[in-house]
């Protein structure tokens, strides 16, 4: 499928939409305010733009249009937080680091800690382990856990919510 | 662990926006963009131009095929002539054309428009290489 045929393929609003907020959750969750004087949309703007330019090869991949843009979107955003990692780190920063020398598994107690300081209930806590463990498909953990994706869905939206919150305590522990 | 926490959860965030359905990226996108109207418009501008640079590319790629199949009609250039005809065989509105010479730039285009024509300029690099 070329290029024309690829756009054409999907709802590119929708496309979008999906890639918007994915390019929100994703610069939240670094805890930075500034991105350059750049929105989310601009990123995805940028990449869409890269990927019709032939700069990001869509001929050779071998997922959907929407998993390559959804893709591309994620790399760009990390090229751009390690081109600016200078920035970022100062930003950062500023708040005191502390358990330096902590362990692995004390890492990620004071990650559940931090989230449960914020709220987060033992639902979205089991997600959160999933996740540690690497297991980050919301589809397997509905299967795991024998329920709707739908409700994983939702206990995600709330977890999704909550992380911003702790990014910046969560930077200095990990 | 160090970065992995980290990645596990760009990772997670990834795969949630991937999956999730039209609703609940609705719902997201509801709390999150403060003024809708313009990111609608940056929206629209970005599906415009989009469009018209794939309009673009796949033009441009027509035009080097063309010029590359023209090419080798005219110096008789034995692997693309092939390709040509294999392709020109596979089209009913021209399965029965048999004087490549009369082809104009518009029937070439008519015949490769729909095939992979990043796939097809590989096809011919690879035997202008070995040439």
């Amino acid at each position: 499928m070329n290029l024309t045929e690829a756009i054409q393929s999907v709802d590119m609003d929708k496309v979008i939409d999906r890639m918007n907020a994915y390019a929100i959750s994703h610069l939240k969750s670094v805890g930075a305010k500034n991105f350059n004087g750049k929105e989310p949309i601009d990123f995805v703007g940028e990449v869409i733009l890269k990927v019709m330019e032939g700069k990001r090869d869509w001929t050779k991949a071998q997922c959907s249009f929407t998993e390559f843009l959804l893709g591309c979107l994620k790399s760009e955003i990390s090229n751009f937080f390690k081109t600016h990692k200078n920035i970022y780190d100062n930003e950062l920063l500023d708040i005191p680091s502390s358990e330096h020398s902590s362990t692995d598994e004390d890492k990620r107690n004071q990650v559940f800690e931090l989230l449960k300081q914020e709220g987060a209930d033992d639902n979205e806590l089991l997600i959160f382990e999933y996740w540690v463990d690497g297991i980050t498909k919301p589809n397997e953990i509905a299967k795991d856990l024998g329920i709707e994706v739908k409700e994983v869905y939702n206990i995600i939206k709330r977890l999704v919510r909550r992380l911003p919150k702790i990014q910046t305590q969560v930077t200095n522990i990990i | 662990m160090n970065n992995n926490i980290k990645s596990k959860i760009n990772e997670a965030l990834y795969n949630f926006y991937l999956e999730a359905d039209e609703s609940v990226i609705n719902d997201s996108l509801k709390n999150d963009i403060p003024n809708l109207d313009e990111y609608n418009k940056k929206k629209k501008q970005i599906i415009f131009l989009a469009k018209a640079k794939a309009k673009q590319q796949q033009n441009a790629y027509l035009k080097e095929l063309v010029d590359k199949f023209i090419d080798a009609i005219n110096e008789n250039i034995e692997k693309p002539v092939a390709v040509l005809k294999q392709l020109i065989q596979g089209n009913p509105s021209f399965a029965l054309y048999r004087n490549l010479d009369k082809l104009s730039n518009d029937d070439i285009i008519e015949i490769i428009k729909d095939k992979n024509l990043v796939e097809l300029l590989e096809q011919l690099e690879e035997n202008d290489k070995s040439h």
